[in-house]
């Protein structure tokens, strides 16, 4: 049985979160682990896990990239005494605004129909991300609808 | 999944109890009618902060030091504008109350970015998180949670070659990311934290580091601008009427001498403080390393010949850029949003569960 988003929250009951730890290997930047939990063995076929979690590290990526614009926008930022803040958007911002659409098109497209939720990491303090594994309430467990047409965006940055 | 525990007073959530007379939720407001005002994040913030606007501005809870440093800096720059530069630019040039001008501007408003903006404190782990961590850490440890405090939990990490431990914080309940640390004033974690500053009322972390930077560089300049130029007033009216007169000059104002006397006296001993530490956070960004990092000596060829800064990126212009120019991470803690009951777990309407979205309100503790 396959669900939709919304369905999922009035028919399913919370099982169990899964944790993606921070990858710290590169430094301070935000990386996520791309080891694939045991918990999702079942659930989900890991391609589509890892691609996930390499896109999203892909945007993380993008958004702390030190080079050219950053700097203008550093330096623009500074000759105004900061204040240009209170009416711009910055790089960072804009790119965690692609980040959370994605998410939210990943769910509705790979993840809600096998009984999954991704949480934007913004949310949990940039930590971790934390994937809600769902049981069905009517029935034990989702069946894997192998639908490959996985239509997530390619590698950003 | 039951919050876990040592977090807070919240009992489990009952569905049925939709009841506002709940003795033992710490967000219980006076009001009679609880659906009525969905109370913002900020309210139930769990550090030591004080917020004002409406949680637009978030500091330390002692502020009496700041309001020191805002006194100071007005009531020189006051001052010198009052009565100084009317005498100067009449007689040197306009452009120097105008430069004056710009200074003091950009000091107010590097202060206030500093004071007023989240140093990148990190927020609580969710109580899921927390058990998830703790699960893990007693499958590493290989026993079972006893009634003592097991050792200090650390994990090590290799960063650029060189292997860095991450502390778990007890407080948090997570690990502290690297170059973060738990500032036991605010009892917050901050990310790269620098240090506390009672001066400007805030933690110096990773948001404001660049802010903080640039207010101590530019109050530099502006103390030993005003210096210079009280200087050159005074020279400049002895050589009209000689020193001593100079120093008692204008009665009819405000006394002339106890003013530039003592403005000069505060000016001095500000610009030898300010611009030494000035230069030594110019150190410390050239070289990509926080004031916590630099007291402890982490990174110093003491502890030994293979130690070196993995975060260093090699180059003091690069390391410059990345400290100032580099992006502005934004705010993790949402200090304005709502907070929503946990829509997942909680089956039935949301009505009046506000006060009681245990897991999701806690989550943002």
């Amino acid at each position: 049985q396959v669900h939709s988003l919304q369905e999922l929250r009035r028919s399913a009951s919370l099982a169990t979160k899964v944790f993606v730890q921070r990858d710290y290997s590169d430094g301070t930047t935000c990386q996520f682990q791309t080891k694939f939990p045991p918990e999702l063995e079942s659930r989900i076929e890991r391609q589509l896990f890892e691609e996930t979690v390499k896109t999203l590290n892909g945007f993380y990526a993008e958004a702390e990239k030190i080079g050219g614009s950053s700097y203008l926008e550093g330096c623009l930022a500074c000759a105004t005494a900061y204040f240009i803040f209170l009416c711009m958007e910055t790089h960072y911002e804009k790119v965690l605004k692609k980040i959370s659409k994605y998410i939210q098109d990943q769910n509705e497209k790979i993840y809600a129909p096998r009984g999954l939720l991704l949480t934007d990491p913004l949310e949990r303090g940039m930590r971790v991300i934390e994937i809600s594994i769902y049981e069905d309430r009517c029935s034990s467990g989702s069946s894997s609808s192998g639908s490959s047409s996985s239509s997530s965006g390619g590698g950003g940055g | 999944m039951t919050p876990g525990g040592g977090s807070g007073p919240m009992k489990d959530c009952e569905y049925s109890q939709i009841s506002t007379h709940s003795s033992s939720s710490p967000m219980e407001s006076p009001h009679k009618k609880k659906k009525s005002v969905p109370k913002r994040k900020w309210e139930v913030f769990p550090g030591r902060n004080k917020f004002f606007c409406n949680g637009r501005i978030m500091m330390a809870r002692q502020t009496g030091v700041f309001y020191l440093t805002l006194v100071l800096i007005l009531v020189t720059s006051g001052l010198f504008f009052a009565f100084d530069c009317p005498y100067l630019s009449e007689k040197i040039t306009p452009a120097i109350p105008a430069i004056g001008g710009i200074l003091f501007f950009f000091v107010m408003g590097t202060l206030l970015r500093t004071s007023f903006s989240d140093p990148g404190v990190l927020p609580r782990a969710t109580p899921d998180e927390a058990a998830d961590l703790e699960r893990q850490i007693d499958i590493a440890n290989g026993s079972s949670s006893g009634g003592y405090r097991p050792p200090p939990r650390t994990k090590e990490v290799i960063i650029n070659g060189q292997t860095v431990k991450l502390k778990y914080c007890f407080t948090c309940k997570i690990f502290r990311p690297p170059r973060a640390s738990h500032c036991s004033l605010c009892d917050n974690c901050v990310e790269r934290f620098d240090h506390h500053c009672p001066w400007v009322g805030n933690c110096v972390g990773k948001r404001n580091y660049r802010f903080f930077y640039m207010f101590i560089l530019s109050l530099s300049f502006l103390t030993v601008f005003i210096f210079a130029f009280v200087i050159t007033h005074v020279i400049l009216r002895s050589q009209q009427t000689g020193f001593l007169n100079a120093l008692k000059d204008s009665p009819a104002r405000y006394p002339f001498t106890e003013t530039n006397c003592r403005f000069s006296v505060v000016c001095f001993f500000s610009v030898w403080s300010i611009v030494g530490l000035s230069g030594f956070h110019t150190y410390l960004i050239s070289s990509n390393q926080t004031t916590n990092e630099d007291i402890k000596g982490s990174w110093s060829n003491k502890r030994g010949k293979e130690n070196y800064n993995p975060y260093s990126y090699g180059n003091i212009f690069t390391n410059c850029c990345a400290a100032l120019c580099g992006p502005l991470s934004p705010s993790l803690i949402d200090r304005r949003g709502f907070i929503q009951p946990d829509t997942p777990q909680l089956a039935g309407p949301s009505n009046g569960i506000t006060m009681y979205g245990a897991t999701q309100s806690q989550s943002n503790m």
